[in-house]
Protein backbone atom coordinates (compact mmCIF):
# COMPACT_ATOMS: atom_id res chain seq x y z
CA UNK A 1 0.00 0.00 0.00
CA UNK A 2 1.44 3.32 -0.60
CA UNK A 3 1.31 6.37 1.42
CA UNK A 4 -1.48 7.82 -0.12
CA UNK A 5 -3.38 4.74 -0.53
CA UNK A 6 -3.04 4.29 3.40
CA UNK A 7 -4.00 7.93 3.95
CA UNK A 8 -7.25 7.60 1.68
CA UNK A 9 -8.15 4.60 3.77
CA UNK A 10 -7.62 6.95 6.90
CA UNK A 11 -9.82 9.16 5.86
CA UNK A 12 -12.26 6.50 4.81
CA UNK A 13 -12.27 5.44 8.41
CA UNK A 14 -12.87 8.79 9.09
CA UNK A 15 -15.95 9.75 7.45
CA UNK A 16 -19.59 9.66 8.19
CA UNK A 17 -21.65 7.77 6.25
CA UNK A 18 -25.11 9.71 5.60
CA UNK A 19 -27.08 7.19 7.54
CA UNK A 20 -24.63 6.91 10.82
CA UNK A 21 -25.75 6.74 14.14
CA UNK A 22 -23.46 9.47 15.56
CA UNK A 23 -24.37 11.72 12.54
CA UNK A 24 -28.09 11.31 13.21
CA UNK A 25 -27.62 12.13 16.81
CA UNK A 26 -26.04 15.45 15.87
CA UNK A 27 -28.26 16.28 13.50
CA UNK A 28 -31.13 15.67 15.75
CA UNK A 29 -29.11 17.64 18.55
CA UNK A 30 -29.51 20.44 16.41
CA UNK A 31 -32.71 19.79 15.69
CA UNK A 32 -33.90 20.06 19.14
CA UNK A 33 -31.71 23.26 19.84
CA UNK A 34 -33.25 24.95 17.18
CA UNK A 35 -36.73 24.09 17.60
CA UNK A 36 -35.92 26.00 21.02
CA UNK A 37 -34.58 29.12 19.50
CA UNK A 38 -37.05 29.41 16.50
CA UNK A 39 -40.07 29.51 19.49
CA UNK A 40 -38.24 31.76 21.72
CA UNK A 41 -37.35 34.02 19.27
CA UNK A 42 -40.50 33.11 16.47
CA UNK A 43 -40.53 36.97 15.78
CA UNK A 44 -37.20 38.09 14.96
CA UNK A 45 -36.56 34.75 12.97
CA UNK A 46 -32.96 34.31 13.02
CA UNK A 47 -30.86 32.61 10.22
CA UNK A 48 -30.09 28.95 12.20
CA UNK A 49 -27.22 26.95 10.14
CA UNK A 50 -24.31 24.78 10.12
CA UNK A 51 -21.54 26.36 10.49
CA UNK A 52 -17.85 24.63 11.10
CA UNK A 53 -16.73 21.33 10.03
CA UNK A 54 -19.84 20.45 9.24
CA UNK A 55 -20.37 23.51 7.26
CA UNK A 56 -16.81 23.12 5.51
CA UNK A 57 -17.05 19.69 4.97
CA UNK A 58 -13.48 18.92 6.94
CA UNK A 59 -15.83 16.88 9.61
CA UNK A 60 -13.49 13.29 11.11
CA UNK A 61 -14.93 11.13 13.15
CA UNK A 62 -11.70 11.52 15.58
CA UNK A 63 -13.57 14.76 16.96
CA UNK A 64 -17.13 15.73 15.35
CA UNK A 65 -18.90 18.03 17.50
CA UNK A 66 -21.26 20.61 15.46
CA UNK A 67 -21.29 23.95 15.28
CA UNK A 68 -24.45 26.05 14.54
CA UNK A 69 -25.23 30.01 13.98
CA UNK A 70 -28.11 31.63 15.51
CA UNK A 71 -28.03 35.12 13.04
CA UNK A 72 -30.63 38.10 13.88
CA UNK A 73 -31.51 40.62 11.75
CA UNK A 74 -29.84 44.09 11.37
CA UNK A 75 -32.42 45.80 12.45
CA UNK A 76 -34.33 43.18 14.88
CA UNK A 77 -34.20 44.58 18.59
CA UNK A 78 -36.58 41.94 20.10
CA UNK A 79 -34.02 39.37 20.98
CA UNK A 80 -31.93 41.97 22.45
CA UNK A 81 -30.59 45.70 21.42
CA UNK A 82 -26.86 44.67 21.89
CA UNK A 83 -24.73 41.83 21.08
CA UNK A 84 -24.47 41.05 25.09
CA UNK A 85 -28.30 41.05 25.14
CA UNK A 86 -28.59 38.61 21.65
CA UNK A 87 -26.09 36.31 23.22
CA UNK A 88 -27.79 36.91 26.75
CA UNK A 89 -31.06 35.68 25.22
CA UNK A 90 -29.77 32.51 23.69
CA UNK A 91 -28.59 31.41 26.39
CA UNK A 92 -31.74 32.60 28.32
CA UNK A 93 -33.56 30.45 25.98
CA UNK A 94 -31.36 27.33 26.31
CA UNK A 95 -30.74 27.18 29.81
CA UNK A 96 -33.62 25.00 31.04
CA UNK A 97 -33.10 22.25 28.74
CA UNK A 98 -29.05 21.67 28.42
CA UNK A 99 -26.08 22.20 30.13
CA UNK A 100 -24.35 25.58 28.64
CA UNK A 101 -20.88 27.11 29.03
CA UNK A 102 -20.03 30.14 27.71
CA UNK A 103 -16.88 30.53 25.21
CA UNK A 104 -15.35 33.43 23.46
CA UNK A 105 -17.87 34.15 20.80
CA UNK A 106 -20.29 30.99 21.06
CA UNK A 107 -22.44 29.03 23.57
CA UNK A 108 -21.33 25.34 24.30
CA UNK A 109 -24.54 23.42 24.09
CA UNK A 110 -24.24 19.62 25.86
CA UNK A 111 -26.84 17.34 27.10
CA UNK A 112 -27.37 16.97 30.48
CA UNK A 113 -25.45 13.97 31.74
CA UNK A 114 -24.12 13.66 28.32
CA UNK A 115 -20.65 13.46 28.61
CA UNK A 116 -19.26 14.00 24.85
CA UNK A 117 -21.92 15.45 22.23
CA UNK A 118 -22.23 19.31 21.91
CA UNK A 119 -22.92 21.67 20.02
CA UNK A 120 -21.11 25.50 20.09
CA UNK A 121 -24.11 27.63 19.20
CA UNK A 122 -22.98 31.31 17.83
CA UNK A 123 -25.67 34.34 18.14
CA UNK A 124 -24.97 37.33 16.32
CA UNK A 125 -26.32 40.09 14.42
CA UNK A 126 -26.15 41.01 10.72
CA UNK A 127 -24.53 43.48 9.95
CA UNK A 128 -26.93 44.77 7.16
CA UNK A 129 -29.80 43.65 5.02
CA UNK A 130 -27.08 41.82 3.22
CA UNK A 131 -27.28 39.28 5.64
CA UNK A 132 -23.60 38.52 4.81
CA UNK A 133 -21.67 39.82 7.37
CA UNK A 134 -21.48 39.64 11.13
CA UNK A 135 -21.11 40.92 14.45
CA UNK A 136 -20.32 38.41 17.16
CA UNK A 137 -20.08 39.17 20.56
CA UNK A 138 -16.94 38.15 22.60
CA UNK A 139 -16.43 37.05 26.09
CA UNK A 140 -13.00 37.36 26.64
CA UNK A 141 -10.42 39.84 25.50
CA UNK A 142 -10.36 43.45 25.05
CA UNK A 143 -12.77 43.66 22.25
CA UNK A 144 -16.09 43.55 22.79
CA UNK A 145 -17.00 42.73 19.06
CA UNK A 146 -15.89 40.94 16.17
CA UNK A 147 -16.75 41.44 12.35
CA UNK A 148 -16.90 37.79 10.65
CA UNK A 149 -18.61 36.71 7.64
CA UNK A 150 -19.72 32.61 7.95
CA UNK A 151 -20.19 32.15 3.72
CA UNK A 152 -16.40 33.57 3.27
CA UNK A 153 -14.96 31.19 5.87
CA UNK A 154 -16.35 28.35 4.93
CA UNK A 155 -15.72 29.03 0.94
CA UNK A 156 -12.03 29.65 1.76
CA UNK A 157 -11.82 25.84 3.38
CA UNK A 158 -14.14 23.95 1.44
CA UNK A 159 -13.17 25.69 -1.97
CA UNK A 160 -9.41 25.48 -0.67
CA UNK A 161 -8.86 22.61 -3.03
CA UNK A 162 -6.45 20.48 -0.08
CA UNK A 163 -9.39 19.23 2.58
CA UNK A 164 -8.02 16.13 2.75
CA UNK A 165 -4.61 17.63 3.97
CA UNK A 166 -6.72 19.51 6.19
CA UNK A 167 -8.76 16.97 7.69
CA UNK A 168 -5.87 14.42 8.24
CA UNK A 169 -4.23 17.50 10.06
CA UNK A 170 -7.14 17.60 11.93
CA UNK A 171 -6.96 14.24 13.08
CA UNK A 172 -3.32 14.53 13.91
CA UNK A 173 -4.13 17.20 16.39
CA UNK A 174 -6.66 15.02 17.93
CA UNK A 175 -4.42 11.91 18.03
CA UNK A 176 -1.36 14.33 19.55
CA UNK A 177 -3.45 16.11 22.24
CA UNK A 178 -2.94 19.46 20.35
CA UNK A 179 -5.00 22.27 21.60
CA UNK A 180 -4.56 24.29 18.31
CA UNK A 181 -7.65 26.23 17.25
CA UNK A 182 -9.84 24.36 14.45
CA UNK A 183 -10.06 27.20 12.45
CA UNK A 184 -6.53 29.20 12.86
CA UNK A 185 -5.09 25.64 12.23
CA UNK A 186 -7.15 25.24 8.52
CA UNK A 187 -5.84 28.98 7.73
CA UNK A 188 -2.95 27.47 8.13
CA UNK A 189 -3.19 24.29 6.28
CA UNK A 190 -4.39 25.96 3.24
CA UNK A 191 -1.96 28.96 3.19
CA UNK A 192 1.13 26.72 3.39
CA UNK A 193 0.12 24.49 0.73
CA UNK A 194 -0.74 27.82 -1.86
CA UNK A 195 1.31 26.07 -4.80
CA UNK A 196 1.35 22.35 -3.81
CA UNK A 197 -2.25 21.52 -4.44
CA UNK A 198 -1.24 18.88 -6.95
CA UNK A 199 1.20 17.24 -4.95
CA UNK A 200 0.45 14.23 -2.87
CA UNK A 201 -1.47 14.16 0.58
CA UNK A 202 1.40 12.57 1.98
CA UNK A 203 4.22 14.94 0.64
CA UNK A 204 1.58 18.13 1.74
CA UNK A 205 2.10 16.90 5.19
CA UNK A 206 5.24 16.25 5.06
CA UNK A 207 5.53 19.90 3.94
CA UNK A 208 3.28 21.03 6.76
CA UNK A 209 5.20 19.45 9.86
CA UNK A 210 8.27 20.48 8.00
CA UNK A 211 7.26 24.07 8.38
CA UNK A 212 5.76 23.43 11.38
CA UNK A 213 8.94 22.22 12.76
CA UNK A 214 11.32 24.45 10.97
CA UNK A 215 10.02 27.66 10.51
CA UNK A 216 7.55 28.15 13.14
CA UNK A 217 8.66 31.74 14.21
CA UNK A 218 7.09 33.15 11.16
CA UNK A 219 4.21 31.34 10.58
CA UNK A 220 1.33 33.88 9.95
CA UNK A 221 -2.10 33.96 8.90
CA UNK A 222 -4.81 35.73 8.74
CA UNK A 223 -8.88 35.93 8.85
CA UNK A 224 -10.05 35.74 4.82
CA UNK A 225 -13.08 37.51 6.27
CA UNK A 226 -11.84 40.00 8.39
CA UNK A 227 -7.98 40.84 7.79
CA UNK A 228 -7.16 43.70 9.55
CA UNK A 229 -9.74 43.16 12.10
CA UNK A 230 -9.31 39.51 13.44
CA UNK A 231 -5.69 39.42 14.71
CA UNK A 232 -4.87 35.79 15.24
CA UNK A 233 -1.32 36.53 15.95
CA UNK A 234 -2.11 35.61 19.47
CA UNK A 235 -3.69 32.35 19.03
CA UNK A 236 -1.05 31.22 16.57
CA UNK A 237 1.98 32.26 19.35
CA UNK A 238 0.17 30.21 21.94
CA UNK A 239 0.48 27.35 19.08
CA UNK A 240 3.75 27.65 17.94
CA UNK A 241 5.66 25.69 20.32
CA UNK A 242 3.59 22.51 20.72
CA UNK A 243 3.10 22.58 16.75
CA UNK A 244 6.75 22.82 16.29
CA UNK A 245 7.63 20.31 18.94
CA UNK A 246 4.64 17.72 17.78
CA UNK A 247 5.33 18.17 13.84
CA UNK A 248 9.14 17.11 15.09
CA UNK A 249 8.07 14.50 16.52
CA UNK A 250 5.72 13.34 14.43
CA UNK A 251 8.78 13.56 11.53
CA UNK A 252 10.53 11.16 13.81
CA UNK A 253 7.97 8.69 13.92
CA UNK A 254 7.50 8.87 10.13
CA UNK A 255 11.07 8.31 9.26
CA UNK A 256 11.34 5.67 11.72
CA UNK A 257 8.39 3.92 12.18
CA UNK A 258 6.38 4.56 8.72
CA UNK A 259 2.79 6.42 8.51
CA UNK A 260 0.73 3.41 10.85
CA UNK A 261 3.26 5.45 13.91
CA UNK A 262 1.27 8.52 12.43
CA UNK A 263 -2.44 7.70 12.41
CA UNK A 264 -2.59 4.29 13.41
CA UNK A 265 -3.49 0.84 11.76
CA UNK A 266 -5.95 0.34 9.24
CA UNK A 267 -8.83 -1.68 9.70
CA UNK A 268 -9.28 -4.26 6.71
CA UNK A 269 -11.38 -6.58 7.29
CA UNK A 270 -15.22 -6.53 8.00
CA UNK A 271 -15.22 -5.95 12.17
CA UNK A 272 -13.37 -2.82 12.35
CA UNK A 273 -10.04 -5.57 13.29
CA UNK A 274 -11.50 -5.87 16.49
CA UNK A 275 -11.20 -10.07 15.87
CA UNK A 276 -7.55 -9.59 15.14
CA UNK A 277 -7.20 -7.18 18.11
CA UNK A 278 -8.70 -9.10 20.66
CA UNK A 279 -6.34 -12.04 19.13
CA UNK A 280 -3.35 -9.71 20.08
CA UNK A 281 -4.66 -8.45 22.90
CA UNK A 282 -5.74 -11.72 24.53
CA UNK A 283 -1.68 -13.32 24.01
CA UNK A 284 -0.53 -9.83 25.87
CA UNK A 285 -1.77 -10.66 29.14
CA UNK A 286 1.28 -12.49 30.22
CA UNK A 287 2.65 -9.88 31.34
CA UNK A 288 4.42 -9.86 34.75
CA UNK A 289 3.04 -7.69 37.36
CA UNK A 290 -0.74 -6.87 35.99
CA UNK A 291 -2.58 -3.90 37.74
CA UNK A 292 -6.28 -4.49 38.52
CA UNK A 293 -8.60 -1.43 38.65
CA UNK A 294 -10.47 -0.33 41.12
CA UNK A 295 -13.20 2.83 41.70
CA UNK A 296 -12.80 5.52 44.24
CA UNK A 297 -16.77 5.60 44.74
CA UNK A 298 -18.74 3.66 45.84
CA UNK B 1 4.79 19.51 38.75
CA UNK B 2 7.72 22.28 38.43
CA UNK B 3 10.82 20.54 38.47
CA UNK B 4 12.57 21.23 34.80
CA UNK B 5 14.24 17.73 35.55
CA UNK B 6 10.74 16.14 36.44
CA UNK B 7 9.21 17.41 32.88
CA UNK B 8 12.02 16.68 31.07
CA UNK B 9 12.20 12.65 32.45
CA UNK B 10 8.77 12.38 31.76
CA UNK B 11 9.27 13.90 27.87
CA UNK B 12 11.70 11.72 27.65
CA UNK B 13 10.01 8.22 28.63
CA UNK B 14 6.78 9.43 27.09
CA UNK B 15 8.69 9.87 23.20
CA UNK B 16 10.16 6.78 24.10
CA UNK B 17 7.01 4.58 24.48
CA UNK B 18 4.82 6.84 23.50
CA UNK B 19 5.23 8.60 20.66
CA UNK B 20 1.93 10.44 20.02
CA UNK B 21 1.38 11.21 23.56
CA UNK B 22 2.92 14.45 24.41
CA UNK B 23 3.84 16.74 27.56
CA UNK B 24 2.10 19.45 27.80
CA UNK B 25 3.00 22.99 30.31
CA UNK B 26 -0.33 25.29 30.13
CA UNK B 27 -0.57 28.10 33.25
CA UNK B 28 1.95 25.63 35.37
CA UNK B 29 -0.29 22.80 35.06
CA UNK B 30 1.25 19.87 33.45
CA UNK B 31 -0.43 17.30 31.17
CA UNK B 32 0.03 14.72 28.75
CA UNK B 33 -1.85 14.46 26.05
CA UNK B 34 -2.72 12.38 22.76
CA UNK B 35 -2.90 8.64 22.20
CA UNK B 36 -1.97 5.41 24.28
CA UNK B 37 -1.32 2.62 22.67
CA UNK B 38 -1.73 -0.88 24.28
CA UNK B 39 0.93 -3.00 23.03
CA UNK B 40 0.27 -6.74 21.79
CA UNK B 41 3.48 -9.33 22.92
CA UNK B 42 5.72 -8.47 20.42
CA UNK B 43 5.47 -4.84 20.73
CA UNK B 44 3.32 -4.19 18.00
CA UNK B 45 0.56 -1.55 18.66
CA UNK B 46 -2.86 -3.70 18.98
CA UNK B 47 -5.20 -0.98 20.06
CA UNK B 48 -4.90 3.03 20.78
CA UNK B 49 -6.72 5.62 23.26
CA UNK B 50 -7.28 8.78 23.57
CA UNK B 51 -6.09 10.44 26.97
CA UNK B 52 -5.56 12.79 28.90
CA UNK B 53 -2.45 12.54 32.11
CA UNK B 54 -2.64 15.20 34.57
CA UNK B 55 0.77 14.98 36.49
CA UNK B 56 -0.31 16.49 39.65
CA UNK B 57 1.86 18.99 41.30
CA UNK B 58 2.95 16.74 43.95
CA UNK B 59 4.06 14.03 41.51
CA UNK B 60 5.26 11.61 42.45
CA UNK B 61 3.71 11.28 45.59
CA UNK B 62 0.32 11.74 44.40
CA UNK B 63 -0.79 8.98 41.36
CA UNK B 64 -1.54 11.20 37.55
CA UNK B 65 -5.04 11.57 36.72
CA UNK B 66 -5.77 9.69 33.87
CA UNK B 67 -9.13 10.50 31.44
CA UNK B 68 -9.98 8.71 28.19
CA UNK B 69 -11.33 11.42 26.59
CA UNK B 70 -11.98 9.94 23.08
CA UNK B 71 -15.27 8.88 23.98
CA UNK B 72 -14.76 5.29 24.09
CA UNK B 73 -14.96 3.93 27.48
CA UNK B 74 -18.22 5.01 29.27
CA UNK B 75 -17.95 7.41 32.38
CA UNK B 76 -19.95 4.23 34.85
CA UNK B 77 -18.72 2.41 37.54
CA UNK B 78 -18.65 -1.16 35.69
CA UNK B 79 -15.77 0.19 33.06
CA UNK B 80 -13.98 1.50 36.70
CA UNK B 81 -14.23 5.33 35.38
CA UNK B 82 -15.66 7.81 38.14
CA UNK B 83 -18.77 10.22 37.27
CA UNK B 84 -16.12 13.21 36.68
CA UNK B 85 -14.50 10.92 33.95
CA UNK B 86 -11.18 9.99 35.63
CA UNK B 87 -10.22 6.51 35.46
CA UNK B 88 -9.59 4.52 38.58
CA UNK B 89 -6.04 2.89 36.68
CA UNK B 90 -5.01 1.10 40.17
CA UNK B 91 -5.35 1.04 43.87
CA UNK B 92 -3.67 3.64 45.18
CA UNK B 93 -2.40 1.19 48.52
CA UNK B 94 -1.35 -1.47 45.79
CA UNK B 95 0.80 1.04 43.70
CA UNK B 96 4.25 0.04 45.75
CA UNK B 97 3.92 -3.12 43.96
CA UNK B 98 3.77 -1.49 40.05
CA UNK B 99 5.19 2.19 40.70
CA UNK B 100 6.84 3.15 43.62
CA UNK B 101 6.28 7.06 44.69
CA UNK B 102 9.88 7.96 42.90
CA UNK B 103 9.57 5.66 39.97
CA UNK B 104 9.87 7.06 36.43
CA UNK B 105 6.84 8.23 34.64
CA UNK B 106 7.52 4.85 32.21
CA UNK B 107 6.80 2.44 35.27
CA UNK B 108 3.37 4.09 35.07
CA UNK B 109 2.86 4.06 31.19
CA UNK B 110 4.33 0.33 31.42
CA UNK B 111 2.89 -1.16 33.77
CA UNK B 112 -0.50 0.24 35.54
CA UNK B 113 -2.00 2.32 32.78
CA UNK B 114 -0.77 -0.95 30.03
CA UNK B 115 -3.21 -2.84 32.41
CA UNK B 116 -5.68 -0.71 32.55
CA UNK B 117 -6.41 -0.15 28.73
CA UNK B 118 -5.28 -3.56 28.23
CA UNK B 119 -8.14 -4.48 30.57
CA UNK B 120 -10.31 -2.23 29.12
CA UNK B 121 -9.79 -3.98 25.47
CA UNK B 122 -10.70 -7.10 26.61
CA UNK B 123 -13.46 -6.11 28.56
CA UNK B 124 -14.99 -4.48 26.08
CA UNK B 125 -14.78 -7.29 23.68
CA UNK B 126 -15.79 -10.52 26.26
CA UNK B 127 -17.27 -8.50 29.55
CA UNK B 128 -14.29 -9.71 31.44
CA UNK B 129 -11.37 -8.20 33.20
CA UNK B 130 -8.32 -9.95 32.80
CA UNK B 131 -6.43 -9.11 35.78
CA UNK B 132 -9.19 -9.37 37.86
CA UNK B 133 -10.89 -5.82 39.44
CA UNK B 134 -11.24 -4.38 42.93
CA UNK B 135 -14.61 -3.82 44.33
CA UNK B 136 -15.46 -0.01 44.51
CA UNK B 137 -14.42 2.54 47.23
CA UNK B 138 -14.29 1.46 50.94
CA UNK B 139 -15.05 -2.65 49.94
CA UNK B 140 -11.95 -2.22 47.52
CA UNK B 141 -9.53 -1.21 50.24
CA UNK B 142 -10.97 -3.61 52.73
CA UNK B 143 -9.71 -6.48 50.09
CA UNK B 144 -6.61 -5.66 49.27
CA UNK B 145 -6.06 -5.59 53.05
CA UNK B 146 -7.51 -8.77 53.61
CA UNK B 147 -5.33 -10.01 51.00
CA UNK B 148 -1.79 -8.42 52.42
CA UNK B 149 -2.13 -8.71 55.86
CA UNK B 150 -4.16 -12.32 55.22
CA UNK B 151 -7.27 -11.06 57.77
CA UNK B 152 -11.08 -10.59 57.03
CA UNK B 153 -11.30 -8.32 60.57
CA UNK B 154 -12.04 -4.79 59.88
CA UNK B 155 -10.89 -3.72 63.09
CA UNK B 156 -6.91 -5.77 62.41
CA UNK B 157 -6.75 -3.59 59.18
CA UNK B 158 -7.69 -0.02 60.61
CA UNK B 159 -5.07 -0.80 63.05
CA UNK B 160 -2.45 -1.15 60.67
CA UNK B 161 -3.79 1.62 58.66
CA UNK B 162 -3.71 3.90 61.46
CA UNK B 163 0.50 3.06 62.12
CA UNK B 164 1.44 3.24 58.52
CA UNK B 165 -0.26 6.59 58.93
CA UNK B 166 2.00 7.76 61.88
CA UNK B 167 4.92 9.92 61.77
CA UNK B 168 6.64 7.44 63.94
CA UNK B 169 5.64 3.98 65.79
CA UNK B 170 6.38 3.06 69.65
CA UNK B 171 7.02 -0.39 70.28
CA UNK B 172 5.06 -0.32 74.09
CA UNK B 173 1.76 0.17 72.00
CA UNK B 174 -0.81 -2.36 71.65
CA UNK B 175 -0.22 -4.34 68.53
CA UNK B 176 -2.37 -3.53 65.82
CA UNK B 177 -2.89 -7.87 65.35
CA UNK B 178 -4.92 -8.73 68.31
CA UNK B 179 -3.47 -10.96 70.06
CA UNK B 180 -2.94 -8.22 73.00
CA UNK B 181 0.67 -8.34 73.04
CA UNK B 182 2.84 -5.00 72.54
CA UNK B 183 3.59 -4.04 68.90
CA UNK B 184 7.49 -4.74 69.89
CA UNK B 185 7.08 -8.65 70.65
CA UNK B 186 4.55 -9.56 67.93
CA UNK B 187 4.29 -7.55 64.43
CA UNK B 188 6.37 -4.79 64.41
CA UNK B 189 8.61 -5.92 61.36
CA UNK B 190 4.83 -6.30 59.29
CA UNK B 191 4.35 -2.67 60.39
CA UNK B 192 7.97 -1.51 59.25
CA UNK B 193 7.44 -3.92 56.01
CA UNK B 194 3.83 -1.73 55.35
CA UNK B 195 5.65 1.52 56.60
CA UNK B 196 8.31 1.00 53.93
CA UNK B 197 5.64 0.10 50.97
CA UNK B 198 2.68 2.57 52.03
CA UNK B 199 2.78 5.83 51.75
CA UNK B 200 1.58 7.55 55.38
CA UNK B 201 -0.64 10.27 53.20
CA UNK B 202 -2.26 6.99 51.51
CA UNK B 203 -2.56 5.02 54.54
CA UNK B 204 -4.34 8.04 56.58
CA UNK B 205 -6.79 8.40 53.54
CA UNK B 206 -7.77 4.89 53.84
CA UNK B 207 -7.67 4.28 57.53
CA UNK B 208 -10.36 7.62 57.21
CA UNK B 209 -12.35 5.27 54.55
CA UNK B 210 -12.72 2.24 56.89
CA UNK B 211 -13.15 4.81 60.12
CA UNK B 212 -16.20 6.11 58.52
CA UNK B 213 -18.06 2.33 59.17
CA UNK B 214 -18.83 1.49 62.44
CA UNK B 215 -16.78 -1.86 62.18
CA UNK B 216 -13.70 0.85 62.37
CA UNK B 217 -11.76 1.10 65.83
CA UNK B 218 -11.77 5.20 67.05
CA UNK B 219 -8.85 5.96 67.48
Amino acid sequence: MTPDEYLEKILSAQTFDDDDPELLAIRQYRKDIEAILRSHFAKSKPSIRWAGSMAKETMIRASYDGDMTCYFPDDETEAGSTLEELYGACEEALHGSYDLKQKASAIRVRARGGAYLHIDLVPGRFTDSAKADVFLHLTTGDKERLKTNLDVHIDHIRDSGVREAIRLIKLWRVRNGLKAKTFVLELLVVKLLQGKKGVAVAEQLKHLWTEFRDNTENLSVEDPANPSGNDLKPILDEMRWSLSAVARTTLTSLEALGWEAVFGRVEEDDDGGRGARVNILRSAVHIARPTKPWLREE
Amino acid sequence: MREPHLVEAIRDDLGRHCPSLHLYIEKEKAEARGTFPVRGPEGEVADEYLVTIEVPSRYSEDLPVVREVGGRIPWTADRHVNANGEACVLLPDARWESFPVGAPFLEFLAGPLHSFFLGQSIFESTGKWPFGEWSHGRRGILEYYEMLLETESTEVIAGFLWMVSRREVKGHWDCPCGRGKRLRNCCLEKVLDLRKKIPARIASRSFRVLERSSAAPAR
